[in-house]
């Protein structure tokens, strides 16, 4: 005789030798491993989320990097330059120069989205001069502000000179001035009217000219690439990829909070008042009815203006008024499902009333239960980040809505940014996944194969 | 003969497969006859009875055969022609449960009156329905009552009269006693013996109650698993039947004049795969090595019985 | 109103005492009508008795057979349980006092049994509630007593069919050892090659553990199969009540009569053959006097106004009509 039982180790058993339930653990698990990655990540990048300065250096709505690999030439990352050599030299006691020579070939079809310069030395120049030598010879010479002296600058910093040689090429001073325009001034070839990328060895020298000896403490140059990442970046030159990321614990917290705890109240109540009957049924149908009067949004907005919720309390407001809707479902399963006469049977068989709830009535409400945790989650995702649109919910937090949001405001679709929208409509989808699977085996374990 | 079903084929087309729940059927009916279809749940004999009205709900098609009334074959027409000259005309349905056959919201004799306008039925529409009240033995008072106002066996008799509206042929009735009290039953069934003898009609009586089968019919089919197995007239199917399953039927039948039942073991095969031979093999306590691998084929003797069995 | 004593004072196991179970109808839109579902009925099952309750719809034999192990409340009279000498008052106790001693088979096994559960569990849980020991002997008793192959202890209920699962209901009634069982028309959904081994299982159910039965059915047929004894309920009166085969060959109720004459038997020979029914088909509730009297085709002047009781006219039969 095997051994058989009662317990939930057997139920247990069924469900984990369910394929749906190991798909659904291990996405739910890769998630989780992911949340817990973005937890480690410290606080100020967080906070650096943010701040605009912070992502100075990164290109600005580009897309991921590796669509160099559907169009090899015309994506590329950004690129990092070492100075070939250094050179010093000194006039008399009161002039030292000192150049920083650097070499690279560029052979895409686009010039960079930038370009940054990185000097920094130990006095103050008279003068800074940067020498930029394109392929067909012609060397263009930008004189670098004082103000950016033994500063990190871009394009943007030294672009009075290089607007005056586009004019001088294209006859017309470019209306728009960003630095993907300066950029095309320093790439691409004269003879094209600053139009087509001029491909080949490229030479650029960093003259510095003080009054004292002069020591450079570090120097390089960052061809600023016009895609990066996973997912490539945003408006600010945010990577989205660090955005979903951070946003992911938050999302989960949200979706799983709001949607499990009003699914769950929402069940139970529906269910113990449909299989109670009598008063009770009657007294929490009377209190479902009263929340389901309630209209979400105004009562949060309301309720935002004497507290200002965490993201915590904002899912379990949203929660708080979601349960309704579950109960009165619930609540005629019940009643449907204490038609049949096993109910009556197993009282008399002297089962005790829990037991026959949960024996006759729990795996019954799974599948409905599991099913509207699993909508739930994208739900309540999206419920918050109207919520965030309204600014309600805490501002200074990464949400993926918030991250459409953003996108949306800044017109991603009419400029072609795709990966701004997709990715994280995207996690938003994956998210749900795992729920459905685990539904869906959890239901089959519990009403049995069919 | 009034109607012939030559080798009718009636399949399910299921998720879970092809249910073959009529699967070669051979069945005559002839002028004035009340003919037996008997079998338990899962026979195929309602299905037999809606094929005939080619009515067979989805996802049933009706896959080969013929149904030849008066020569011609009815499965063959379009569907108007079929609605229009035979369908309630010539052929009349009593379905199981036809206690819920009328809309609550008219009255009987409104609902009666809808089905002679429907197939063109001109006259005195009054009188006629009182007619067909009188033939079923109901006071035409409770014509002019909604259905919820009549008892369940005042309903089962209002839909007789509502299936003989058009002096129908044949009239096919499908357990049509079914959940009613054994009093009214006998009351119907005298009822359905009475219009026999007075207006010449042939009745299909479907039932799986063999002792009410019986009293009424001259001859009976006797299916199982969507196949005839016996069929031959009443003397011999219920006194002197040959084929073990209508043997095994009649002693699982509880009659006062009984002390003691007997049942079947096993259950009825999956019609979506039914076995290779004879069908009844598996619960036949005559079983022999051939009736696994040959369906028998059906073989007539003097007295009428026909049977699909190797003992013969 | 006397009683009708059996045997012995002693042995009986459910002693239905003057009992009437009355139900109100209608609420708000509709004016209140009562229905007598039990009227007045009196009866004693004796110890390993099988008892059949022979009634048409609205005779109330389902609920004198719920109210006798306290799912129903009577209205009037009492219901008494007599075990171990004691005797309890079924309608005054709560139902956890007496649902140690009765149990219930159900008329429709697809829905009497939970169908997502474990054959096993179905079995096990009750014995688990009630702190039985040796709960796997008594489910592989309860499972040969009804012919179950212990394999299927394995099964989901829904994989069973449905002459299965009734056999399944029979066995986890009688695996918790009642006294008293109340099977409710347990063959009326079943085929007809099935109903034979459910009636020969509640048998042998008597026989091995000394159950007294309640078989309530709508067929009389069924009922002498089994029954010791026949009670016929009309309207919720009781009628007539016997031996099976005293009520069969006998029959004095010109109801019961009625019956006897219109159940078939395989009789071929009578297929042209109208038989003559002497009392009306329809069922009418008449405001006073015998309850059958507007259908009875004896019906004297006396029995339209005086409900007539239930008299021994013979050893052990009785019988409420004015003919006797």
């Amino acid at each position: 005789m095997s051994k058989r039982s009662l317990s939930f180790s057997y139920y247990l058993k069924e469900f984990l030798s369910s394929k749906l339930a190991i798909a659904g653990l291990v996405i739910l698990i890769i998630l989780l491993i992911f949340t817990g990655i973005a937890l480690s990540i410290p606080s100020k990048v967080y906070s650096s989320w943010n701040n605009p300065a912070a992502w100075s250096e990164y290109p600005e709505h580009v897309p991921p990097a590796w669509m160099s690999i559907f169009y090899p030439g015309k994506y590329f990352t950004t690129e990092k330059l070492s100075p070939t050599y250094i050179s010093s030299m000194s006039y008399g006691k009161n002039l030292y120069v000192v150049t920083v020579n650097y070499q690279f070939s560029w052979n895409k079809t686009l010039p960079p989205y930038n370009v940054f310069f990185f000097v920094s030395y130990n006095t103050s120049p008279i003068e800074e001069i940067i020498y930029w030598t394109k392929p067909d010879g012609y060397t263009l010479e930008i004189s670098v502000p004082s103000t950016t002296y033994n500063m990190p600058f871009d394009l943007t910093s030294i672009r009075t000179d290089i607007l005056n040689y586009i004019t001088s090429v294209t006859g017309k001073t470019p209306s728009l001035v960003n630095s993907t325009v300066l950029s095309s001034a320093l790439f691409n070839s004269p003879k094209s009217n600053l139009t087509i990328t001029e491909q080949g060895k490229y030479l650029v020298k960093i003259e510095i000219a003080s009054s004292s000896p002069i020591k450079i403490t570090n120097s390089s140059i960052l061809l600023i690439g016009n895609s990066y990442g996973l997912m490539g970046t945003d408006y600010f030159g945010r990577p989205v990829a660090l955005g979903v990321l951070l946003g992911l614990p938050n999302a989960l917290e949200i979706g799983a909070l709001t949607s499990i705890i009003a699914v769950l109240v929402g069940v139970f109540a529906g269910g113990i008042a449909g299989y109670l009957g009598g008063n009770k049924d009657s007294g929490i149908q009377w209190v479902t009815l009263v929340f389901l009067a309630l209209p979400i949004l105004p009562f949060l907005v309301a309720v935002s203006f004497a507290v200002r919720p965490s993201l915590t309390l904002e899912a379990l407001l949203i929660a708080f008024l979601s349960w309704p809707g579950y109960a009165i479902i619930a609540r005629s399963a019940a009643l449907s499902i204490k038609s049949n006469s096993f109910v009556e049977a197993d009282k008399l068989l002297g089962i005790p009333s829990y037991r026959v709830f949960f024996t006759h009535f729990m795996p019954r409400l799974i599948p409905i239960t599991v099913a509207y945790m699993a909508l739930g989650v994208p739900a309540g995702i999206l419920t918050a980040e109207t919520l965030a649109f309204l600014g309600i919910a805490p501002a200074d937090i990464v949400t993926w809505g918030g991250i459409l949001n953003s996108a949306e405001t800044y017109q991603a679709q009419v400029n072609g940014w795709w990966w701004w929208v997709v990715f994280p409509g995207l996690m938003i989808v994956i998210v749900a996944i795992p729920f459905i699977l685990i539904g869906f085996a959890v239901e089959r374990v519990a009403l049995g194969e069919r | 003969m009034l109607l012939e079903v030559k080798n009718l084929k009636i399949y399910f087309y299921t998720k879970r497969g092809v249910v073959k729940a009529v699967d070669s059927v051979n069945l005559n009916v002839d002028k004035g006859e009340i003919v037996g279809l008997a079998g338990e749940s899962g026979s195929g004999k309602s299905t037999i009875g809606y094929g005939i009205m080619r009515l067979v709900p989805f996802p049933g098609k009706i896959v080969d055969g013929q149904v030849l009334f008066k020569g011609e074959d009815i499965l063959k027409m379009d569907e108007d022609t079929f609605r229009k000259n035979y369908r309630w005309k010539k052929i009349a349905m009593v379905f199981q449960g036809s206690m819920s056959g009328f809309t609550p919201v008219f009255k009987i004799k409104d609902q009666i009156i809808e089905v002679l306008k429907l197939h063109g039925w001109n006259g005195d529409y009054e009188e006629r329905v009182r007619e067909l009240f009188k033939m079923v033995n109901m006071d035409p008072i409770l014509a002019d009552k909604y259905p919820h106002e009549l008892s369940g066996g005042q309903k089962q008799r209002a839909f007789i009269a509502m299936a003989l509206a058009l002096n129908p042929e044949l009239l096919i009735a499908d357990e049509p006693t079914t959940a009613l009290d054994v009093i009214v039953q006998e009351n119907i069934l005298n009822l359905l013996k009475r219009l026999r003898k007075d207006l010449g009609i042939s009745i299909i009586f479907i039932t799986h109650d063999l002792a009410l089968l019986s009293e009424i019919s001259d001859r009976d089919y006797i299916l199982y698993a969507g196949k005839v197995m016996e069929s031959g007239p009443s003397e011999v199917i219920f006194k002197r039947p040959r084929h073990p399953y209508t043997q095994a039927l009649i002693e699982s039948i509880a009659t006062l004049d009984k002390d003691v039942i007997k049942g079947i073991p096993g259950s009825m095969p999956d019609l979506s795969n039914p076995p290779t031979g004879c069908r009844f093999n598996t619960r036949c306590p005559f079983a022999k090595d051939i009736c696994f691998k040959e369906e028998p084929k059906m073989k007539i003797f003097s007295d009428g019985d026909e049977v699909a069995c190797w003992l013969y | 109103m006397r009683l009708p004593a059996g045997s012995i004072e002693e042995d009986y196991i459910v002693k239905v005492d003057k009992l009437s179970v009355y139900f109100t109808k209608g609420g708000m839109f509709s004016k209140k009508v009562l229905i007598k579902a039990i009227d007045n009925v009196s009866l004693r099952i004796k110890n390993r008795e099988i008892l059949g309750v022979v009634g048409e719809s609205g005779s109330g034999k389902t609920t004198l057979g719920r109210t006798t192990i306290g799912l129903q409340k009577p209205t009037y009279g009492n219901v008494y349980l007599k075990v171990d000498g004691k005797e309890i008052n079924v309608g005054k106790s709560p139902l956890k006092k007496v649902n140690k001693y009765v149990q219930m088979i159900y008329q429709d096994p697809y829905s009497s049994i939970d169908p997502i559960m474990r054959v096993y569990d179905v079995l096990a849980m009750p014995l688990k509630y009630r702190k039985e020991k040796d709960i796997e002997a008594r489910i592989e008793e309860a499972m040969r007593l009804v012919d179950l192959p212990l394999e299927l202890l394995e099964n989901r209920v829904y994989q069973l069919s449905g002459g299965q699962r009734q056999r399944l209901s029979i066995a986890r009634a009688i695996a918790v050892n009642p006294r008293y069982v109340v099977a409710d028309e347990p063959t009326t959904m079943l085929d007809a090659s099935l109903k034979g081994e459910i009636l020969k299982i509640i048998k042998d159910a008597r026989e091995a553990k000394n159950i007294s039965f309640m078989l309530i059915t709508h067929e009389l047929p069924i009922a002498k199969i089994i029954s010791d004894r026949i009670s016929v309920l009309y309207l919720g009166k009781l009628v007539e009540l016997g031996r099976s085969d005293e009520i069969i060959k006998n029959p004095l109720h010109p109801y019961t009569q009625a019956l006897i004459d219109a159940y078939p038997t395989i009789n071929p020979e009578l297929k042209d053959k109208i038989k003559e029914i002497k009392i009306k088909p329809d069922i009418v509730r008449p405001e006073k006097g015998c309850v059958f009297a507007p259908r009875c085709p004896f019906a004297m002047p006396k029995c339209k106004e005086r409900e007539p009781e239930l008299k021994e006219v013979s050893q052990g039969h009785y019988v409420a009509c004015w003919l006797y």
